[in-house]
């Protein structure tokens, strides 16, 4: 590993991004040192609010403005051999503009918002085209049509006159990674390319990279805050926390031998693909990461570490240790000559955020109970009124399309697939949020009486709203902010007559304190809360009426990794103690896994597999269900590229418009020619528990996730 | 999930509030009038813009005892008499002493023009002072009183502050009275505008499909069609042998047929950015009726937008009244508004003889401008939750 | 695109049916028909009508028939034959009165909206790209103050100024001794002398909204990322703020023409009375004050048709600059 010459390409020195606002100077970058070289990947990583984006933009001085400012050195190697100190270029000068048309190349999260609206994708790749070889309209446009052949993109001939707007989402970013790649730069950025797009396509994306990667010999860094994505496509990693490099080095030293705590609690926190089965909680890190404003005294992280030494981690400010040529932490842990203290961490405050031994470790599955709900031929159709005025034929989208699912009393069931399959539409479908179209939804209540809740009026609703409750995905927009803690959590009390007055106080107060929060916080509007608490809020008020089932729509996928743990842990806790049931929806299968004891796969409006998580995750039978699995990165370098890789071609189909027979077969490797494409399947019991819509289920031997040596 | 959220946060006003009154724990237990109130307060012209607009609605509420005179006191023998100045002390040859006063006229024939000119005389010195006994009046039609605030201390001498117009009543006066009407046309007419808009736009927004699509529809239509020519034409068919009160509510009317339009897409809008908002169906799913969405939840997220666009559409009411009474075809003598002093002012010659008529039209500029900066502060503030 | 216009225009027709009822409503506002009128102002000027003639108009435009005929008859009057009816003050048909008039307001109107738009982009551009700096202040103080002031009050004050320091009147379109004059060069340069005037006045207001417009608008495009991905192709600050954030702002630039053509057209009735100028505004309130309303009604009409067919050209140009409407 530590054999590579280093061949430096950019190197940053002490790199300081200074912001001004009303209240004082910000640093959003903070003495950063990093270097990265030709061929090697370097990926920086840590949670939101860190600074990475901004470092990034600061390589080619994108950030001077008139409220920010760049000090320090980047310096970089031209193609010629010359070294440059970009920080000290005019940031609208000649020079600099002509390392970033030709030499250093930028690729941006959103591709539909990066890439301007009103021009054409051949216009705006052929510009940097034409600026940096200075040739005409026609040899750029030639040169474009051969770049997007690169990149994958059908057609190039005719798709180099499309619109943003009409490609899909991985296509627009894989002609952004054309506009970067036309000029064949020495190095590329790349800013969350894939933290926009599904699974599936982020990892044709991923390996579209590696493969241009090699194939130009750039070096190429990579900001993400998915250390999946981090284990797949690293050589080396730098972690970074409030604007610094806390710890930084090979990837397999630093997934395997973490020095700073925390690098450990963040390869901690996250949930593993196939590490399923030890009932472990998660361990998360204590609180968030705070405002720049707030920046804590000494080191940044005291307040947050598991190793915190009172006296040292709170007054000085941690050196960098080399400990090795290529390996570097900002810890008071380390001595400077790279030797580890031995100061056992003095505080009697727990490292973890609730203590590990609390809630008894449950078995991998909970018992599950009888039926509490199912879906019968559920339908929800949705009126295409997209577009300025209505379209020609009056067309629907088939969000959900004849769903056949039972939830267990007691049990989570997981609900995944691609977005735009349907999954959140069925969850509100089961909570009428969504008035279905069609099919039943029976409901079995705790005396056995079951009931067909899809005819019922809003108004019949009412009893069994209190029974079915729902967490929603946004923390932000699920909380009306003009209203208390106390009038959110206790609204529902109210209105069901449950409790008024003082005793609604107190109920929410006991509320508050089962989720996690201070009970005098209730007097506090949303605005004063995180982005966790909020989400815990929003639990505290699906839980106020001791619901049986609570549909949990992508509940923690807007959060950072290490608040996503605290609230994982919550909601586990919660089942315990509540006896709830879950239908979690969500896209992240690391999640599920950890979470669920059965998952229901999505394709297109349809159920296309339900089985226990362990038998899914072990021996998938759809498809589609494989693919999706493959597609999820691995946090661990070590399996890269180990087992069965299924890349799935083409997009999700329109449900507006599916295609014929099975939705699936256009992009299924195992299609055959005529039954898929005329037969739609249905779903059926297989052997070995479970359900699966696919001709040839028998029949295929589909790979799922290794339990190896994860556990490590 | 990305640093850009960050580096929004930290560009934007997002922490920027006044550290020294909204600390971060008052703020966290800040309801939105107060956070809106914070934000709000932060701009200085909006605050002045405010505070002229309170003025200026106050003066059109005790306009009767605010003016010295009678709006229709009439006196031809100071026909187009010129404005004087108010001097506060008075030279009595070894000294100045405070005595208020202004200065009377003495009237010149011109023989060749054959009309009266003024010229100020400063000899003739008529005391003015503060609460004076002058005409009696019925303050709002109901207290009969005699007290102005300001005035000649005998009622009988001229004072013309902002000079008189070809009846010799004093435009002064009349400005002030008339800030009565065209303040209070312009609240009515957004009333009644806020009415019709709220209605359709809410319906609009709330409902959705075909119903949004005839009432967008006509809404287009209707910002089609250019409003002066078409007021005009309505305007024009009020029978002149209206009462002035009748006039005065078909005037308002018609300029809020048009003038809803505006409000009721801001209306509309709202209701579609609400749509979005998860805490509306999180709302019916905690049992809350529609009815109690619409009150509880939906109204106040967006009361605070209201009342900007509310305050950003008297303007216009008060420049089209003004701009159909200038005609003659809006409001008409003796009601007395801005646009129909102005209308003294028609012909160039009259405005040649006596450029103080235009006073009434630097009235309108004043509040139209203050309405405008307080509007433009309350609508950046109207929303405290983003930044 | 060729779809889109014609579905546009297609769309325009109930349009213009709507107006022309309002505009017929407008003209049956006033008590008493059309005829009535017409034999009192005649008997007021000592003349006496002509039986004859009584009848044949009573039967022109069906004065006898219902609201709904007689609708139909004006209409397709117009339409068909360009027949607007008669001006009874005037005692002529209304279409040998309308259209000089008209052709006025019509330069007018587009010499405003050039002046508007020629004077409210690069200053918009220049307020949003030099934020906060003194330029965009004035510019912003401006954009107020020009909202605020009533367009004839400014007519009044412009009038008022060169009066007492030229001792001439500024109104009108024409120097006198070209008013009646045949059109040649020398006339066609005087026109644009007296042009500005009018043309300032009207387009003040409409000038600071389209200024407040342009720059809110780039202001949101500037922070868009797409702007930050021109820069990091190494495009000059310049040429990267023309061709994306300008272009995309434009659109919504353009879209206005719908509502600014409107407010033109109003602004110049009410300048054009104060200015005395030969354009629609002033022969439209004589005729309203005197209720003769084939002529008003006919006036209200074309210069809601003509902010129809302006709204219509924006909406295509719209759909011309940004292919998100085209497709």
């Amino acid at each position: 590993m530590f054999d590579v010459i280093q061949d430096s390409l950019l190197t940053l020195r002490d790199v300081k991004v200074q912001i001004r606002t009303d209240e004082g100077v910000v640093q959003a970058v903070d003495g950063v040192n990093l270097s990265v070289a030709r061929n090697r990947t370097l990926c920086i990583v840590g949670e939101s609010g860190c600074g990475k984006s901004m470092t990034a933009r600061a390589i080619t001085n994108l950030v001077t403005s008139s409220n920010k400012s760049l000090s320090g050195e980047v310096l970089f190697t031209r193609v010629n051999g010359e070294t440059l100190d970009l920080a000290a270029l005019d940031p609208k000068g000649p020079e600099i503009r002509r390392i970033r048309s030709g030499e250093i190349s930028m690729i941006f999260q959103e591709p539909m918002t990066s890439l301007s609206p009103v021009h054409t994708i051949g216009n705006q790749i052929g510009e940097a085209a034409q600026l940096h070889f200075g040739e005409g309209k026609d040899a750029a446009r030639a040169r474009t049509i051969e770049v997007l052949g690169r990149v994958g993109i059908p057609n190039p001939s005719q798709r180099v006159d499309a619109y943003p707007f009409q490609l899909s989402g991985g296509m627009r970013q894989r002609a952004m990674i054309a506009m970067a790649l036309v000029c064949r730069p020495q190095l590329l950025i790349a800013d969350e390319p894939t933290t926009a797009l599904d699974v599936t396509t982020q990892a044709v994306i991923l390996d579209l990279m590696k493969e241009l990667q090699a194939e130009m010999g750039m070096g190429l860094i990579f900001i993400t805050h998915d250390l999946g994505v981090v284990a797949e496509i690293a050589d080396d990693v730098a972690v970074m926390y409030l604007g610094r490099v806390v710890e930084s080095g090979p990837v397999d030293e630093i997934f395997h031998d973490p020095k700073h705590p925390y690098t450990r609690s963040l390869l901690q926190s996250i949930p593993r693909l196939g590490a399923r089965g030890t009932g472990q909680r998660l361990k998360s890190i204590e609180g968030i990461v705070p405002h720049p404003f707030d920046r804590p005294k000494g080191c940044s992280f005291h307040p947050r570490c598991p190793s915190f030494m009172p006296g040292i981690c709170d007054s000085s400010d941690p050196p960098a240790t080399s400990l090795a040529s290529d390996r570097q932490v900002r810890c008071h842990l380390y001595g400077e000559d790279g030797s580890e203290r031995t100061v056992a961490p003095v505080v009697s405050r727990s490292p973890i955020s609730s203590p590990d031994t609390a809630g008894p470790t449950t078995g991998a599955t909970t018992p599950a109970g009888g039926t509490l709900i199912e879906a019968r031929n559920l339908q929800m159709h949705f009126p295409v009124t997209s577009g300025r005025r209505r379209r020609r034929a009056r067309s629907v989208v088939k969000a959900v399309d004849g769903v056949e699912l039972e939830i267990r009393q007691g049990e989570t069931l997981a609900l995944v697939g691609e977005s735009g399959c349907g999954k959140s539409t069925l969850g509100r479908s089961l909570v009428r949020i969504y008035d279905p179209t069609g099919g039943e939804v029976l409901y079995h209540e705790s005396e056995g009486a079951v009931t067909d809740l899809v005819p019922l009026t809003h108004k019949q609703m009412k009893p069994y709203r209190r029974d079915i409750r729902m967490i929603f995905q946004d923390p932000h927009s699920s909380l009306n902010p003009r209203m208390t803690v106390l009038e959110i959590v206790g609204e529902c009390l109210k209105l069901y007559g449950v409790e008024d007055g003082k005793g609604m106080r107190r109920r929410v107060a006991e509320l508050l304190q089962t989720v996690g929060l201070r009970s005098e916080y209730m007097s506090r509007y949303p605005h004063a809360f995180s982005g966790g608490e909020r989400q815990r809020i929003g639990i505290a008020r699906a839980l106020a009426l001791n619901p049986r089932l609570v549909v949990a729509d992508e509940a923690v996928s807007a959060l950072d990794v290490s608040v996503q743990a605290q609230i994982l842990n919550l909601m586990k806790d919660l089942q315990e103690q509540m006896g709830l049931t879950y239908l979690f929806v969500a896209h992240d299968l690391s999640v599920v896994e950890h979470i669920s004891d059965r998952v229901a796969v999505m394709y297109v409006g349809k159920i296309v597999e339900v089985a226990d998580t362990d038998t899914l995750f072990a021996r998938p039978r759809h498809p589609y269900t494989e693919a999706l699995l493959s597609a999820v990165p691995k946090p661990d370098p070590r399996l890269r590229g180990s087992g069965e890789r299924v890349r799935l071609s083409g997009e999700v189909a329109d449900p507006a418009n599916p295609p014929s027979g099975c939705y699936f077969h256009p992009r299924c490797p195992y299609a055959d020619g005529d039954r898929c494409s005329r037969e739609t399947p249905v779903l059926q019991d297989v052997e070995g528990g479970g359900r699966v819509a696919c001709h040839h289920a028998d029949k295929l031997d589909l790979a799922g996730v290794a339990l190896d040596d994860q556990v490590a | 999930m990305s640093d850009q959220t960050m580096t929004h946060e930290m560009t934007g006003s997002g922490r920027s509030e006044d550290a020294a009154t909204d600390s971060p724990q008052r703020r966290q237990a800040a309801g939105q009038w107060q956070l809106i109130w914070w934000r709000f307060r932060k701009h200085k012209l909006a605050v002045v813009g405010g505070i002229v607009v309170g003025m200026i609605y106050f003066v059109a509420l005790f306009a009767e005892f605010l003016a010295p005179w009678l709006p229709n006191e009439h006196a031809t023998r100071y026909t187009y008499a010129p404005p004087q100045s108010v001097n506060f002390f008075l030279s009595d040859g070894d000294g100045w002493t405070f005595r208020p006063h202004v200065n009377g006229f003495k009237v010149e024939i011109d023989k060749v023009a054959l009309r009266r000119n003024f010229v100020v005389d400063e000899e003739q010195v008529i005391p003015i002072g503060l609460f004076v006994k002058g005409k009696p009046y019925e303050l709002w039609g109901l207290i009969p009183m005699e007290r102005h605030l300001f005035g000649p201390l005998d009622p009988e001498e001229p004072m013309y502050i902002l000079g008189a117009d070809r009846l010799g009543r004093d435009v002064l006066t009349r400005i002030i009275y008339g800030t009565r009407i065209s303040m209070s046309i312009g609240l009515v007419g957004v009333f009644l505008s806020l009415t019709l808009g709220i209605l359709l736009g809410g319906i609009s927004g709330y409902y959705g499909g075909f119903i949004d699509d005839i009432i967008q529809r006509t809404i287009e239509f209707l910002r089609a069609i250019p409003t002066i020519p078409l007021w005009m034409g309505l305007a024009a068919a009020i029978p002149l042998t209206w009462p002035p009160l009748g006039v005065y509510f078909t005037v308002t009317a018609i300029l809020s047929l048009i003038g809803w339009t505006g409000l009721a897409r801001e209306v509309r809008g709202r209701f579609f950015a609400l749509k979005t908002e998860e805490f509306i169906p999180a709302a019916r799913l905690d049992g809350n009726s529609e009815l109690r969405i619409i009150v509880r939840h939906m109204v106040p997220s967006f009361a605070s937008h209201i009342i900007a666009t509310m305050t950003l559409a008297i303007p216009s009411m008060i420049l089209a009244e003004t701009a159909l009474s200038f005609l003659g075809i809006g409001l008409r003598p003796p009601v007395v508004s801005w646009g129909v002093l102005l209308q003294e002012a028609q012909n160039v010659r009259s405005v040649a003889t006596a450029p103080w008529l235009l006073w009434p039209g630097a009235a309108v500029v004043v509040a139209v401008l203050a309405l405008n900066f307080l509007g433009d502060g309350l609508r950046d503030a109207a929303d405290p939750y983003t930044s | 695109m060729l779809r889109f216009i014609g579905r546009r225009i297609l769309q325009v027709i109930p349009t213009l049916i709507i107006i022309s009822i309002v505009s017929f409503v407008i003209i049956q506002l006033p008590p008493g028909d059309y005829l009535d009128t017409l034999a009192a102002t005649m008997a007021e000027q000592g003349d006496t009508i002509d039986r004859e003639l009584m009848a044949a108009l009573e039967k022109r435009y069906g004065l006898g028939d219902p609201v709904y005929v007689q609708y139909w008859k004006w209409i397709t009057g117009i339409v068909t034959r360009g027949d607007f009816g008669m001006s009874f003050e005037w005692g002529r048909p209304v279409s040998q009165l309308i259209w000089d008039r008209f052709w006025f307001t019509l330069i007018i109107s587009i010499s405003t909206l050039l002046f508007i738009w020629a004077v409210a982009l690069p200053i918009g551009v220049y307020s949003a790209v030099r934020k906060y700096s003194i330029g965009d202040y004035i510019a912003t103080l401006f954009g107020f103050i020009g909202l605020a002031i009533p367009n004839f009050l400014m007519a009044l004050v412009l009038m008022y100024w060169s009066f007492k320091y030229f001792g001439q009147s500024v109104g009108g379109l024409f120097s006198p001794e070209y008013v009646s004059a045949e059109w040649s060069w020398g006339k066609f340069v005087d026109l644009l002398g007296h042009l500005w005037i009018p043309v300032i006045i009207i387009g003040t207001a409409g000038t600071a909204e389209l200024i407040r417009v342009m720059r809110a608008n780039l202001l949101d495009e500037l922070s868009k990322p797409y702007v930050e991905t021109a820069r990091s192709k190494g495009l000059t600050e310049r040429r990267l703020l023309i061709k994306y954030p300008v272009r995309v702002a434009l659109n919504p630039f353009v879209s206005t023409l719908g509502w600014i053509l409107p407010a033109i057209i109003s602004a110049d009735a009410v300048t054009s009375v104060v200015l005395s100028l030969p354009t629609t505004g002033p022969l439209l309130l004589r005729s309203l004050l005197a209720q003769d309303m084939y002529l008003a009604g006919s006036f209200i009409m074309l210069v809601s048709v003509l902010t129809v067919i302006g709204t219509l050209i924006s909406d295509i140009m719209l759909a011309w600059l940004d292919p998100r409407i085209r497709y």
